[in-house]
C-alpha cells in the first residue's frame, strides 16, 4: 500500500541500496550542498504534483518548500528501497494530499482557475500550447476528482494505491477519475 | 453487453481492466457503433494529452533561497516507533445510579482505592490508531499508529477514523471530520478539546477522570460508555450507552443517564436531557424549550405529551422553569413517578437539592425493574 510505503516507521528493510547514490549519501550525513543539487534535480517534479492537485501556485510553492524541508528532516532514515525521485515524490504527494484534506475540511481556501501563474510558467518553459488548456481545464476539475485524475492519469498511480491513501474504496475513486475524465472531455471539446 | 453498457466500460476499456472476452465484446461494438466509437476517440486524445504533460514544472527561482534556511539539524530516527495500541481489557458497567449515589460512591471509591489509583504511573502520551483513511496528528499523517501528546491535535477527514487509548482508564473512536486535542493527562484528570467529530469512549474509572471539552459544554464522565457528537457549529449531542455523564457550562449542568441524550447549543451549553426512547416532538418542544423562544408554549407542549420514558426530562425541567410552571410540571411528574415518602411537593417546588437526588433515585431504581424507565 502506498500510505504503508510512505510510512517512515517501518522496520528496517534488508540491505538496499538502488536509492543510495554519493550525492544522497553526502546529504545524509548533513552535507548542504547535496542537499541542494538533489533540490535542483527533483523540484520541478515535486512542484509539479503541488501544483496540479492544489490548483494553487503560491500554496504549491508553499507545499513544494515544506517536502524539502521534510525531506532533509527525514533523509538519514531513507534506507534506499526504492530511487530517491520515487522516495520524495511519495513524500510530496503525501504532504499535499494531507494540506489538501485539511485545508478542505476546515473550508479555508477554495481552489480557483484563476490562480494559474504556474501553468503559465510551464507553458513557456516549453510545454505544448494545447496542454495548457489541459492544465487549466484540470484546475477547474472539482478537488476530489482533480486529485483522483492527477494521481491515476498523470502521475500513473492505481486506484488501489489512491484509494489507501485518500481512505476510499476503489470503486469510489474509479467513478471520480470517470466523472474527472467526463468532466474534461467536454470542457476541451467546447 | 448493449450500447448503454459498453458506453459505460469505455474507461474500463481504455484502463485495460477488462477481463479478454468483455475487451473482446467493446472492440466488437466500437467497430459498429459510431457514438461510442468518438467517445472512445475523444478518451484517448484526453488520456494521450494527460500523459504528455510536461513531468515537472519549474517553481520560482528563489524557492531554494527560501528553503535553506529552513534546513535545521535532521532526525537520527524520523519518527519513533509506537508500541502498538492495546485496548483496556472488559469495560466497566455501570448502572444507571442517581446523582447522590454516585458521589457517594464516588467518594468511597476514590478514599479506598485513590491511593493505589493515584500512584500509578500514567501514560504521558496517548496511543492512537488508524482505523480507516488517513488521520493526522499535528502535521503528520496516521499511516498506521502514533501517540498524542498534550498540546497535540489529532485530526480525522470525512474518509478517516482512528481509535484513541484513554491512558490507562478507557479508550475512544474517533469518527471522520473530527478535531481533537489532548489538553490534560494525569492520574486524576485526563482531558480533551474537541472543536467538532464524533467520539465513541469506553471508559472504566472513577467519576470526573475523563472530561471533553467542546465549544458549547464540557462532557464529565461518570463512569460510563456515550458517543458524543459535535457538529461544525460547535453544537453537540451526547448519547449515554452505560453508566452517566454530567453535562457542564458556565454553571449549569445536565444528568445524562443510560439511554438518555442531550443537545448542548453554543451560548446556551447542555439543553435538557431525554430519552432515546422520547418521540421526535417532544424533542423539538425541548429544543424549542432550550434553544429558542416560546419556552411557556413549549412547556405545556412538553407536559401533554411526556410519557414513562419522559422522566429524566421532568425531572431537569421542574428545576429549569418558571416558579410560575413549576407545580404544573410537579404535578405531571408525579403522576408518572411517585416520589418517594421522604419527598414532598413542597421541598421539591423549593427545588430541595437532597429531595430531587431521592426521587431521582427512585425513579432510577425502578427503571432497573422496568428495564428502560429512561
Amino acid at each position: 500500500m502506498l500510505a504503508q510505503r510512505l510510512t517512515m516507521n517501518q522496520p528496517p528493510a534488508q540491505k538496499p541500496i538502488i536509492g543510495l547514490t554519493d550525492t544522497v549519501a553526502r546529504a545524509q550525513q548533513g552535507d548542504r550542498k547535496a542537499f541542494e543539487h538533489l533540490y535542483r534535480e527533483h523540484v520541478g517534479r515535486v512542484y509539479a504534483v503541488c501544483v496540479r492537485i492544489l490548483a494553487n501556485g503560491p500554496k504549491a510553492e508553499e507545499l513544494t518548500q515544506d517536502v524539502f524541508v521534510r525531506a532533509w528532516q527525514m533523509l538519514p532514515g531513507f534506507r534506499g528501497e526504492a530511487a530517491f525521485s520515487s522516495w520524495l515524490h511519495r513524500l510530496a504527494v503525501n504532504v499535499v494530499l494531507v494540506h489538501f484534506r485539511t485545508e478542505k475540511r476546515r473550508e479555508s481556501r477554495i481552489t480557483t482557475v484563476e490562480d494559474l501563474t504556474s501553468f503559465d510558467r510551464a507553458q513557456n518553459s516549453g510545454s505544448p500550447g494545447g496542454n495548457v488548456d489541459l492544465e487549466h481545464a484540470i484546475a477547474g476539475l472539482p478537488p476530489q476528482a482533480r486529485t483522483i485524475f492527477v494521481l491515476h492519469d498523470i502521475e500513473g498511480y492505481k486506484h488501489q494505491e489512491i484509494a489507501e491513501q485518500l481512505g476510499l474504496a476503489v470503486g469510489t475513486s474509479k467513478a471520480q477519475l470517470h466523472r474527472a475524465r467526463k468532466l474534461l472531455m467536454e470542457v476541451l471539446n467546447q | 453487453m448493449n450500447h448503454i453498457e459498453i458506453l459505460n466500460r469505455l474507461n474500463d476499456y481504455a484502463d485495460h481492466s477488462l477481463s479478454e472476452e468483455d475487451r473482446s465484446d467493446v472492440e466488437k461494438h466500437l467497430q459498429m457503433c459510431e457514438p461510442c466509437s468518438r467517445e472512445m476517440q475523444k478518451l484517448d486524445a484526453l488520456l494521450k494529452q494527460a500523459t504528455g504533460l510536461a513531468r515537472s514544472i519549474e517553481p520560482p527561482h528563489e524557492l531554494w533561497s527560501r528553503i535553506a534556511p529552513m534546513l535545521g539539524p535532521q532526525e537520527s530516527k524520523i519518527i519513533p516507533m509506537p508500541p502498538s495500541i492495546q485496548n483496556t481489557g472488559s469495560r466497566t458497567v455501570y448502572r444507571p445510579w442517581a446523582r447522590y449515589s454516585i458521589r457517594v460512591a464516588a467518594a468511597l471509591f476514590i478514599a479506598i482505592g485513590g491511593f493505589w489509583f493515584a500512584s500509578r504511573p500514567s501514560p504521558r502520551a496517548w496511543e492512537v490508531a488508524r482505523l480507516e483513511g488517513m488521520p493526522t496528528i499535528g502535521d503528520q499523517h496516521l499511516a498506521r499508529d502514533g501517540q498524542l501528546s498534550v498540546g497535540d491535535w489529532l485530526e480525522t477527514d470525512a474518509f478517516s477514523r482512528a481509535q484513541l487509548t484513554i491512558a490507562d482508564i478507557g479508550h475512544a473512536e474517533i469518527g471522520p471530520n473530527s478535531r481533537l486535542r489532548l489538553v490534560a493527562t494525569r492520574e486524576t484528570e485526563h482531558r480533551l478539546e474537541m472543536t467538532q467529530g464524533r467520539l465513541t469512549a469506553w471508559v472504566s474509572a472513577p467519576p470526573r477522570i475523563f472530561i471533553v471539552e467542546t465549544p458549547s459544554g464540557t462532557a464529565v464522565d461518570l463512569g460510563c460508555s456515550y458517543d458524543l457528537f459535535v457538529n461544525e457549529s460547535g453544537n453537540g449531542t451526547i448519547h449515554v450507552t452505560s453508566g452517566e455523564v454530567s453535562l457542564e457550562s458556565d454553571g449549569k449542568e445536565s444528568f445524562v443517564p443510560t439511554g438518555a441524550m442531550c443537545e448542548t447549543r453554543r451560548g446556551f451549553g447542555p439543553g435538557t436531557p431525554y430519552s432515546d426512547l422520547s418521540s421526535e416532538i417532544l424533542r423539538k418542544a425541548l429544543r424549542q424549550f432550550d434553544f429558542e423562544q416560546g419556552r411557556p408554549k413549549a412547556v405545556d407542549f412538553i407536559l401533554k405529551n411526556a410519557g414513562n420514558v419522559d422522566a429524566i426530562t421532568l425531572w431537569h425541567l421542574v428545576q429549569r422553569v418558571d416558579e410560575a410552571a413549576r407545580e404544573t410540571v410537579y404535578d405531571r411528574f408525579a403522576a408518572l413517578v411517585p416520589h418517594p415518602k421522604q419527598v414532598t411537593k413542597e421541598g421539591i417546588l423549593r427545588l430541595d437539592k437532597n429531595m430531587l437526588e431521592d426521587w431521582l433515585n427512585e425513579f432510577a431504581a425502578r427503571s432497573f425493574s422496568l428495564k428502560r424507565l429512561f
